[in-house]
């Protein structure tokens, strides 16, 4: 994974949706956050507070309709000549279902235009990272959905990507698979020493995997807190048995019920 | 054990399996289908004998038979077979490639869907054939005319497909595909037309089915070669032999196309198959 020099910086970042009727949705408001090269940073908070949203205004998939977006090369503390190299690992995977493992996962160097003999030497490369070498001809159809995110992790990392965002990536797993691609995501993380921003619902995947975790509010969604994560690395299942673990998850815990509650009584207010 | 020995060894185990194991296979769906059809030929065949019917009115299917041979070795009905389907195949050749082409261009530009859906919404329902004498009066009656209706027959449900097909897509596939790098022009083909697939194919289903239909009527009406116009001369000079012979041809040519049609279905849609 290459080396990022470039922090991605939101000032005063916002997002409304023109609604066809009613009142306009607030989706982000005054957000303000760095992601640093190098840092991994996770971004929790209540369903629906936008946390998907400005994981994607990051990426610059999405526009924001306040604010402004700022790429600054660390070194010199000047705007950067150009983004970071970038790639998304989705909830839903979204895998090509038309598509071979090894089609898939080959996909960006295509749109790039890598010739067909170079591209798939490298994905499979990416497929051997994510232990799926052998799949390489299967269908998405035909694989498990730990293995479909798999798939989706080799798909993001073979563009060598400055920055990997992922968004929930283990949130349709069932809880053992969770666990182990936790880990291996947290090993692959601390030995590559990548940059990385992660969106969960989870406290002990925050924990697991960040450096820096924002927790968001409810709609419209700001930043509640920025809390550092000092806890050694590697870490494992067993790092949950820290106490400082269990003071952090306290913490996060009591910020982000309160959120829940008033996001809740939001949503039977406007029921 | 000789040779001989062993064959009728098992034959006789055979004929002793046989009643019961001829009875099963005769009753499995498949094979009661064709019996279905074997008596009913059967059964018209010796009707006809034995009410000895004028041949005019429904002639022994085994004389059709007859007929469509002699009319395939002497009567050049190969020319019009083969007339026939170059101007089915040929008009929705281009109502393919015109179609999802359209159907694309609708479906990724509001202001080009916009334009075209009034068109569309007029033009669609209208039964196809009642454009033939305008088509008559503006192009003729030869290739140009056939290769227009058969186009005309097939192009809207093809277009309306293919639109269908892309507004169904997966937004979540779109968003991946641009988080990949990909420009305008690599998500309509590396994503927007592989999801549609499915669905212009059952555009292209239905518009084959229309376009044969158009193609058969436009040529009972002006044709001088094809089925459509050996059907209505047939006709004519009361020729029923010849009549039946030709919707013989006309319903194989049917049964071949779903059938050809439904394998490339299923090679198509091989990564929906677990």
């Amino acid at each position: 994974m290459a080396t990022a020099t470039v922090a991605i910086e939101c000032d005063e970042v916002g997002l409304t949706y023109p609604a066809k009727s009613g009142t306009p949705i607030v989706a982000l408001e005054n957000v303000r956050c760095r992601f640093s090269p190098g840092n991994v940073t996770a971004i929790i908070g209540p369903s629906g507070c936008g946390k998907s949203t400005l994981l994607q205004i990051a990426r610059g998939l999405l526009v924001p309709t306040q604010g402004k977006l700022h790429y600054v090369e660390v070194s010199t503390d000047t705007a950067a000549a150009r983004p970071p190299g970038m790639a998304t690992v989705w909830q839903a995977f979204s895998l090509f279902p038309w598509r071979t493992v090894l089609d898939n996962v080959a996909i960006g160097l295509e749109f790039a235009g890598v010739p067909r003999s170079e591209r798939e030497a490298r994905a499979r490369r990416a497929l051997a990272k994510v232990d799926l070498l052998g799949f390489e001809n299967k269908y998405p159809r035909q694989l498990s959905g730990g293995m479909r995110q798999r798939v989706g992790l080799a798909r993001a990392l073979v563009m060598e990507p400055d920055v990997l965002l992922l968004d929930e990536p283990f949130g349709s797993l069932d809880a053992q698979t969770r666990l182990v691609l936790q880990e291996q995501l947290a090993r692959l993380v601390e030995t590559s020493g990548t940059t990385a921003i992660l969106v969960t619902h989870s406290i002990e995947e925050a924990l697991l995997l960040a450096d820096t975790i924002l927790v968001m509010t409810a709609r419209p969604g700001r930043i509640a807190a920025e809390i550092t994560v000092e806890l050694p690395r590697p870490r494992t299942l067993a790092t949950t048995h820290d106490p400082a673990f269990g003071r952090l998850f306290d913490r996060i815990y009591g910020l982000l019920r309160d959120e829940v509650v008033r996001a809740m009584a939001a949503e039977a207010g406007s029921a | 054990m000789s040779d001989r020995q062993a064959i009728e060894s098992e034959s006789a185990t055979r004929s002793a399996l046989s009643w019961p194991r001829l009875i099963a296979t005769l009753n499995e769906p498949r094979v009661l289908g064709w019996i279905a059809v074997a008596v009913v030929l059967i059964g018209w065949e010796l009707g006809v004998i034995v009410a000895e019917l004028n041949p005019i009115y429904l002639p022994r299917p085994t004389l059709i038979v007859v007929s469509l041979v002699d009319m395939f070795h002497t009567g050049g009905l190969t020319t019009d077979l083969l007339a026939t389907l170059g101007r089915i195949f040929g008009g929705f050749t281009f109502a393919v490639l015109g179609g999802v082409l359209l159907g694309v261009w609708m479906a990724t530009s509001e202001r080009v869907y916009a334009i075209a859906d009034n068109f569309i919404a007029a033009l669609y329902p209208l039964p196809k054939v009642t454009l033939i004498p305008l088509l008559i009066i503006w192009l003729g009656t030869g290739g140009p005319f056939m290769l227009t209706i058969s186009g005309l027959g097939a192009i809207f449900p093809i277009v309306i497909n293919t639109v269908l097909g892309i507004r169904q897509s997966d937004p979540g596939l779109i968003l991946a595909a641009r988080d990949l790098g990909a420009n305008k022009r690599q998500i309509v083909r590396k994503v927007l037309l592989p999801s549609a697939i499915p669905s212009i194919f059952a555009g292209m289903r239905l518009g084959l089915g229309v376009s044969i239909i158009l193609v058969v009527a436009a040529e009972m009406l002006v044709g001088r070669v094809g089925l459509g116009s050996r059907l209505y001369l047939a006709g004519q000079v009361l020729d029923t032999e010849q009549a039946f012979a030709v919707l013989i041809v006309l319903a194989t040519l049917g049964i071949l196309v779903t059938k050809i049609q439904d394998a490339i279905d299923v090679s198509l849609s091989r990564w929906r198959i677990d």
